[in-house]
Protein backbone atom coordinates (compact mmCIF):
# COMPACT_ATOMS: atom_id res chain seq x y z
CA UNK A 1 0.00 0.00 0.00
CA UNK A 2 0.84 3.41 -0.84
CA UNK A 3 2.84 4.92 2.59
CA UNK A 4 2.03 8.49 2.03
CA UNK A 5 -1.75 7.51 1.81
CA UNK A 6 -1.18 5.35 4.89
CA UNK A 7 0.26 7.84 6.48
CA UNK A 8 -2.50 10.25 5.51
CA UNK A 9 -5.41 7.72 6.37
CA UNK A 10 -3.74 7.96 9.85
CA UNK A 11 -3.47 11.34 10.38
CA UNK A 12 -7.38 11.64 9.81
CA UNK A 13 -8.32 8.90 11.71
CA UNK A 14 -6.42 11.15 15.33
CA UNK A 15 -7.64 14.12 13.57
CA UNK A 16 -11.15 12.28 13.29
CA UNK A 17 -10.92 11.36 16.86
CA UNK A 18 -9.64 14.78 18.30
CA UNK A 19 -12.70 16.31 16.70
CA UNK A 20 -15.47 14.11 17.87
CA UNK A 21 -13.83 14.43 21.98
CA UNK A 22 -13.57 18.43 21.04
CA UNK A 23 -17.74 18.50 19.89
CA UNK A 24 -18.86 15.62 22.95
CA UNK A 25 -16.16 16.04 25.82
CA UNK A 26 -13.85 19.17 25.90
CA UNK A 27 -15.15 21.91 23.67
CA UNK A 28 -11.81 23.72 25.01
CA UNK A 29 -9.02 22.43 23.09
CA UNK A 30 -9.42 22.28 19.46
CA UNK A 31 -9.42 19.52 18.36
CA UNK A 32 -6.73 19.35 15.68
CA UNK A 33 -4.69 19.71 19.06
CA UNK A 34 -6.05 16.77 20.67
CA UNK A 35 -5.69 14.93 17.66
CA UNK A 36 -1.56 15.40 18.35
CA UNK A 37 -1.65 14.31 21.77
CA UNK A 38 -3.53 11.47 20.79
CA UNK A 39 -0.94 11.00 17.77
CA UNK A 40 2.03 11.11 20.29
CA UNK A 41 0.74 9.14 22.91
CA UNK A 42 0.19 6.12 20.24
CA UNK A 43 3.84 7.11 18.99
CA UNK A 44 5.04 6.63 22.36
CA UNK A 45 3.21 3.40 23.45
CA UNK A 46 4.06 1.87 19.42
CA UNK A 47 0.57 1.65 18.88
CA UNK A 48 0.96 3.11 15.75
CA UNK A 49 4.62 2.49 13.73
CA UNK A 50 6.82 5.85 13.34
CA UNK A 51 7.96 3.96 9.54
CA UNK A 52 4.04 4.40 8.44
CA UNK A 53 4.11 8.53 9.17
CA UNK A 54 7.92 9.36 8.21
CA UNK A 55 6.82 10.16 4.75
CA UNK A 56 3.54 11.98 5.07
CA UNK A 57 4.87 14.18 8.01
CA UNK A 58 8.04 14.97 6.07
CA UNK A 59 5.72 16.62 3.33
CA UNK A 60 3.20 17.84 5.65
CA UNK A 61 5.80 19.55 8.21
CA UNK A 62 8.25 20.89 5.18
CA UNK A 63 5.24 22.86 2.96
CA UNK A 64 3.34 23.75 6.42
CA UNK A 65 3.29 27.28 5.38
CA UNK A 66 1.01 27.34 2.19
CA UNK A 67 -2.11 25.38 4.18
CA UNK A 68 -2.64 29.11 5.92
CA UNK A 69 -1.89 31.05 2.55
CA UNK A 70 -5.88 31.12 2.16
CA UNK A 71 -6.45 32.52 5.86
CA UNK A 72 -3.76 34.91 5.61
CA UNK A 73 -4.94 36.71 2.28
CA UNK A 74 -8.06 37.48 4.68
CA UNK A 75 -5.52 40.42 5.58
CA UNK A 76 -7.12 42.22 2.36
CA UNK A 77 -10.62 42.21 3.97
CA UNK A 78 -9.27 43.05 8.02
CA UNK A 79 -7.10 45.59 7.49
CA UNK A 80 -9.14 48.22 8.28
CA UNK A 81 -10.07 46.59 11.41
CA UNK A 82 -6.01 46.12 12.04
CA UNK A 83 -4.48 49.53 11.02
CA UNK A 84 -6.31 51.93 13.27
CA UNK A 85 -4.54 49.56 15.84
CA UNK A 86 -1.26 49.19 14.41
CA UNK A 87 0.79 50.87 16.77
CA UNK A 88 -0.08 48.76 19.89
CA UNK A 89 -0.09 45.65 17.56
CA UNK A 90 3.69 46.28 16.73
CA UNK A 91 4.55 47.06 20.45
CA UNK A 92 3.31 43.89 21.98
CA UNK A 93 4.69 41.88 18.83
CA UNK A 94 8.14 43.81 20.47
CA UNK A 95 7.92 43.53 23.55
CA UNK A 96 6.54 39.67 24.39
CA UNK A 97 8.84 37.84 22.06
CA UNK A 98 11.46 39.66 23.71
CA UNK A 99 10.03 38.28 27.19
CA UNK A 100 9.31 35.19 26.20
CA UNK A 101 12.48 34.43 24.83
CA UNK A 102 14.38 35.48 27.80
CA UNK A 103 12.06 34.04 30.81
CA UNK A 104 12.25 30.55 28.94
CA UNK A 105 16.13 30.92 28.23
CA UNK A 106 16.60 32.26 31.86
CA UNK A 107 13.96 29.90 33.48
CA UNK A 108 15.64 26.87 31.61
CA UNK A 109 19.63 27.73 32.19
CA UNK A 110 18.85 28.85 36.08
CA UNK A 111 17.01 25.67 37.03
CA UNK A 112 20.01 23.64 35.19
CA UNK A 113 22.63 25.56 37.36
CA UNK A 114 25.58 23.44 38.67
CA UNK A 115 25.35 20.96 35.37
CA UNK A 116 28.24 21.40 32.58
CA UNK B 1 -14.85 38.04 -23.12
CA UNK B 2 -14.08 39.59 -19.84
CA UNK B 3 -16.95 37.73 -18.70
CA UNK B 4 -15.85 34.34 -19.89
CA UNK B 5 -12.66 35.36 -18.66
CA UNK B 6 -13.94 36.02 -14.91
CA UNK B 7 -16.07 32.43 -14.88
CA UNK B 8 -12.15 30.91 -15.32
CA UNK B 9 -10.66 33.27 -12.15
CA UNK B 10 -13.41 32.58 -10.24
CA UNK B 11 -13.01 28.68 -10.99
CA UNK B 12 -10.98 26.19 -8.11
CA UNK B 13 -8.72 25.46 -10.67
CA UNK B 14 -7.24 28.67 -11.16
CA UNK B 15 -7.42 29.52 -7.56
CA UNK B 16 -5.48 26.32 -6.23
CA UNK B 17 -3.26 27.34 -9.18
CA UNK B 18 -2.51 30.88 -7.98
CA UNK B 19 -1.77 29.50 -4.16
CA UNK B 20 0.42 27.31 -5.34
CA UNK B 21 1.95 29.29 -8.05
CA UNK B 22 2.48 31.95 -5.66
CA UNK B 23 3.82 29.65 -2.54
CA UNK B 24 6.31 28.03 -5.03
CA UNK B 25 7.09 31.06 -6.85
CA UNK B 26 8.45 33.31 -3.77
CA UNK B 27 10.22 29.94 -2.62
CA UNK B 28 12.51 30.24 -5.93
CA UNK B 29 12.74 34.07 -5.42
CA UNK B 30 13.93 33.56 -1.41
CA UNK B 31 16.05 31.10 -2.92
CA UNK B 32 17.71 32.92 -5.73
CA UNK B 33 18.45 35.97 -3.46
CA UNK B 34 19.85 33.68 -0.96
CA UNK B 35 17.20 35.30 1.59
CA UNK B 36 16.77 33.06 4.49
CA UNK B 37 15.56 34.92 7.79
CA UNK B 38 12.40 35.58 5.44
CA UNK B 39 9.38 32.97 5.40
CA UNK B 40 8.34 32.58 1.48
CA UNK B 41 4.50 32.72 3.04
CA UNK B 42 4.96 37.10 3.15
CA UNK B 43 5.52 37.40 -0.44
CA UNK B 44 2.72 34.60 -1.49
CA UNK B 45 0.31 36.72 0.41
CA UNK B 46 1.51 39.91 -1.31
CA UNK B 47 1.65 37.91 -5.08
CA UNK B 48 -2.06 36.57 -3.83
CA UNK B 49 -3.87 39.97 -2.59
CA UNK B 50 -2.08 41.43 -6.10
CA UNK B 51 -3.84 39.41 -8.47
CA UNK B 52 -6.97 38.74 -6.26
CA UNK B 53 -6.81 43.08 -6.55
CA UNK B 54 -6.02 42.98 -10.42
CA UNK B 55 -8.86 40.54 -11.51
CA UNK B 56 -11.38 41.62 -9.20
CA UNK B 57 -12.08 38.10 -7.22
CA UNK B 58 -14.34 38.93 -3.79
CA UNK B 59 -11.86 37.16 -1.19
CA UNK B 60 -14.42 35.18 -0.08
CA UNK B 61 -14.87 33.49 -3.83
CA UNK B 62 -11.28 32.96 -3.34
CA UNK B 63 -11.46 31.16 0.08
CA UNK B 64 -14.09 28.95 -0.92
CA UNK B 65 -12.23 27.89 -3.98
CA UNK B 66 -9.33 27.45 -1.38
CA UNK B 67 -10.49 24.58 0.73
CA UNK B 68 -8.52 22.32 -1.10
CA UNK B 69 -5.43 23.67 0.77
CA UNK B 70 -6.90 25.30 3.83
CA UNK B 71 -8.12 21.27 4.88
CA UNK B 72 -4.69 19.90 5.22
CA UNK B 73 -4.32 22.87 8.12
CA UNK B 74 -5.58 20.21 10.54
CA UNK B 75 -3.80 17.10 9.75
CA UNK B 76 -0.86 19.17 9.72
CA UNK B 77 -1.21 20.09 13.54
CA UNK B 78 -1.68 16.43 13.92
CA UNK B 79 1.48 15.54 12.47
CA UNK B 80 3.52 17.64 14.87
CA UNK B 81 2.62 14.61 17.46
CA UNK B 82 5.43 12.89 15.20
CA UNK B 83 8.00 15.50 16.06
CA UNK B 84 7.49 15.89 19.19
CA UNK B 85 7.74 12.20 19.55
CA UNK B 86 11.16 12.33 17.30
CA UNK B 87 12.25 14.71 20.10
CA UNK B 88 11.74 13.14 23.26
CA UNK B 89 14.78 10.32 23.34
CA UNK B 90 16.79 13.82 23.75
CA UNK B 91 15.48 15.72 26.63
CA UNK B 92 16.10 12.40 29.02
CA UNK B 93 16.43 13.34 32.59
CA UNK B 94 15.83 17.13 31.54
CA UNK B 95 11.90 16.91 31.40
CA UNK B 96 10.68 19.05 34.83
CA UNK B 97 12.79 22.01 33.73
CA UNK B 98 11.98 21.97 30.18
CA UNK B 99 8.32 22.06 30.52
CA UNK B 100 8.76 24.41 33.66
CA UNK B 101 10.75 26.91 31.48
CA UNK B 102 8.52 26.33 28.58
CA UNK B 103 5.35 26.75 31.01
CA UNK B 104 6.47 30.34 32.49
CA UNK B 105 7.22 31.10 28.57
CA UNK B 106 3.98 30.97 27.55
CA UNK B 107 2.14 32.54 30.86
CA UNK B 108 4.72 35.51 30.36
CA UNK B 109 3.48 35.65 26.27
CA UNK B 110 -0.03 35.67 27.52
CA UNK B 111 0.21 38.05 30.52
CA UNK B 112 2.30 40.29 28.59
CA UNK B 113 -0.33 40.73 25.49
CA UNK B 114 -2.80 41.33 27.79
CA UNK B 115 -1.07 43.89 29.83
CA UNK B 116 -0.19 45.69 26.58
CA UNK B 117 -4.00 45.70 25.25
CA UNK B 118 -5.03 47.16 28.44
CA UNK B 119 -2.71 49.99 28.10
CA UNK B 120 -3.92 50.72 24.48
CA UNK B 121 -7.80 50.15 24.23
CA UNK B 122 -8.34 48.16 21.42
CA UNK B 123 -10.70 45.28 19.76
CA UNK B 124 -11.30 42.65 21.78
CA UNK B 125 -11.19 40.46 18.61
CA UNK B 126 -7.33 41.90 17.93
CA UNK B 127 -6.44 40.49 21.56
CA UNK B 128 -7.96 37.05 20.68
CA UNK B 129 -5.84 36.94 17.48
CA UNK B 130 -2.44 38.21 19.32
CA UNK B 131 -2.25 35.87 22.03
CA UNK B 132 -1.37 32.81 20.39
CA UNK B 133 1.42 34.74 18.66
CA UNK B 134 4.52 32.37 19.90
CA UNK B 135 2.51 29.35 18.58
CA UNK B 136 2.97 27.53 15.77
CA UNK B 137 0.68 28.70 12.87
CA UNK B 138 -1.72 25.87 12.30
CA UNK B 139 -2.42 25.52 16.25
CA UNK B 140 -2.15 29.15 16.79
CA UNK B 141 -4.91 29.64 14.00
CA UNK B 142 -7.47 27.11 15.66
CA UNK B 143 -7.16 28.54 18.81
CA UNK B 144 -7.72 32.10 17.38
CA UNK B 145 -10.92 31.19 16.13
CA UNK B 146 -12.08 29.30 18.69
CA UNK B 147 -11.83 32.38 20.70
CA UNK B 148 -13.11 34.74 18.14
CA UNK B 149 -9.83 35.94 16.54
CA UNK B 150 -9.40 37.26 13.04
CA UNK B 151 -7.53 34.47 11.29
CA UNK B 152 -5.55 36.76 8.98
CA UNK B 153 -4.32 38.65 11.77
CA UNK B 154 -3.09 35.46 13.81
CA UNK B 155 -1.14 34.16 10.78
CA UNK B 156 1.08 37.49 9.59
CA UNK B 157 1.28 38.33 13.45
CA UNK B 158 2.97 34.90 13.87
CA UNK B 159 4.78 35.05 10.43
CA UNK B 160 6.40 38.24 11.93
CA UNK B 161 6.90 37.20 15.43
CA UNK B 162 8.72 34.16 13.98
CA UNK B 163 10.88 36.55 12.11
CA UNK B 164 11.60 38.83 14.81
CA UNK B 165 12.67 35.99 17.05
CA UNK B 166 14.86 34.87 14.50
CA UNK B 167 16.71 37.85 13.98
CA UNK B 168 17.25 39.22 17.28
CA UNK B 169 17.07 35.77 19.30
CA UNK B 170 20.65 34.82 18.98
CA UNK B 171 21.99 38.10 19.72
CA UNK B 172 19.84 38.81 22.45
CA UNK B 173 20.83 35.19 24.38
CA UNK B 174 24.52 35.78 24.16
CA UNK B 175 23.88 39.27 25.91
CA UNK B 176 22.11 38.58 28.49
CA UNK B 177 24.35 35.55 29.05
CA UNK B 178 22.34 32.61 28.12
CA UNK B 179 24.70 29.70 27.00
CA UNK B 180 23.04 26.29 28.16
CA UNK B 181 22.46 25.32 24.18
CA UNK B 182 19.38 23.41 25.30
CA UNK B 183 18.03 26.55 27.29
CA UNK B 184 19.05 28.70 24.05
CA UNK B 185 17.41 25.97 21.64
CA UNK B 186 14.03 25.86 23.94
CA UNK B 187 14.05 30.00 23.85
CA UNK B 188 13.87 30.34 20.14
CA UNK B 189 11.32 27.39 19.29
CA UNK B 190 9.39 28.94 22.30
CA UNK B 191 8.94 32.81 20.91
CA UNK B 192 9.84 32.25 17.64
CA UNK B 193 8.33 28.62 16.45
CA UNK B 194 9.41 26.97 13.47
CA UNK B 195 11.27 29.85 12.17
CA UNK B 196 13.07 30.36 15.30
CA UNK B 197 13.62 27.05 15.65
CA UNK B 198 15.53 27.39 12.10
CA UNK B 199 17.75 29.64 13.19
CA UNK B 200 18.25 27.82 16.27
CA UNK B 201 19.29 24.06 13.79
CA UNK B 202 22.13 26.63 12.36
CA UNK B 203 23.22 27.18 16.60
CA UNK B 204 23.59 23.16 16.44
CA UNK B 205 22.09 20.06 16.42
CA UNK B 206 20.70 20.34 20.02
CA UNK B 207 20.00 23.79 19.95
CA UNK B 208 17.65 22.98 16.96
CA UNK B 209 16.05 19.22 18.26
CA UNK B 210 15.11 22.14 21.31
CA UNK B 211 13.74 24.12 19.28
CA UNK B 212 11.36 21.90 17.61
CA UNK B 213 10.30 20.25 20.93
CA UNK B 214 9.36 23.67 21.89
CA UNK B 215 7.24 24.23 19.17
CA UNK B 216 5.14 21.58 20.07
CA UNK B 217 5.20 21.97 23.92
CA UNK B 218 4.33 25.91 23.32
CA UNK B 219 1.07 24.86 20.98
CA UNK B 220 0.03 22.50 23.27
CA UNK B 221 0.36 24.56 26.82
CA UNK B 222 -0.73 27.90 25.47
CA UNK B 223 -4.13 26.20 24.42
CA UNK B 224 -4.68 24.67 27.71
CA UNK B 225 -3.63 27.76 29.86
CA UNK B 226 -6.16 29.60 27.16
CA UNK B 227 -8.85 27.49 27.58
CA UNK B 228 -8.39 27.28 31.55
CA UNK B 229 -8.03 30.89 32.13
CA UNK B 230 -10.22 32.00 29.46
CA UNK B 231 -12.42 34.51 31.29
CA UNK B 232 -9.53 35.84 33.58
CA UNK B 233 -7.34 36.86 30.33
CA UNK B 234 -10.23 38.97 29.01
Amino acid sequence: MNNILLGFIILLLFLTGGTLLNYFFIPIIPGSVIGMILLFIALQLKIVKEEHLKGVVEFMIGNMSIFFLPAAAGIMVSMPLISADIGAISVTVLVTTVATLLSVGFVHQWLNRGKK
Amino acid sequence: MSGDMSVFFESELFIITLNIGAYVFSGLIMKALNIRFMNALLPAIAIVVAVLILLDIDYSTYEQNSRFISFFLGPSVVALGYILHKQVDSIKGNVLPILISVTVGAVVNLLFVNLIFMLFDTDKSIIYSIQPKSVTTPIALSISEQNGGIASLTVIIVVFTGILGSIIGAPLLKLCKITNPISKGLALGASAHAIGTARAAELGAKEGAMGGLAIGLMGVITALILSAFKDLLL
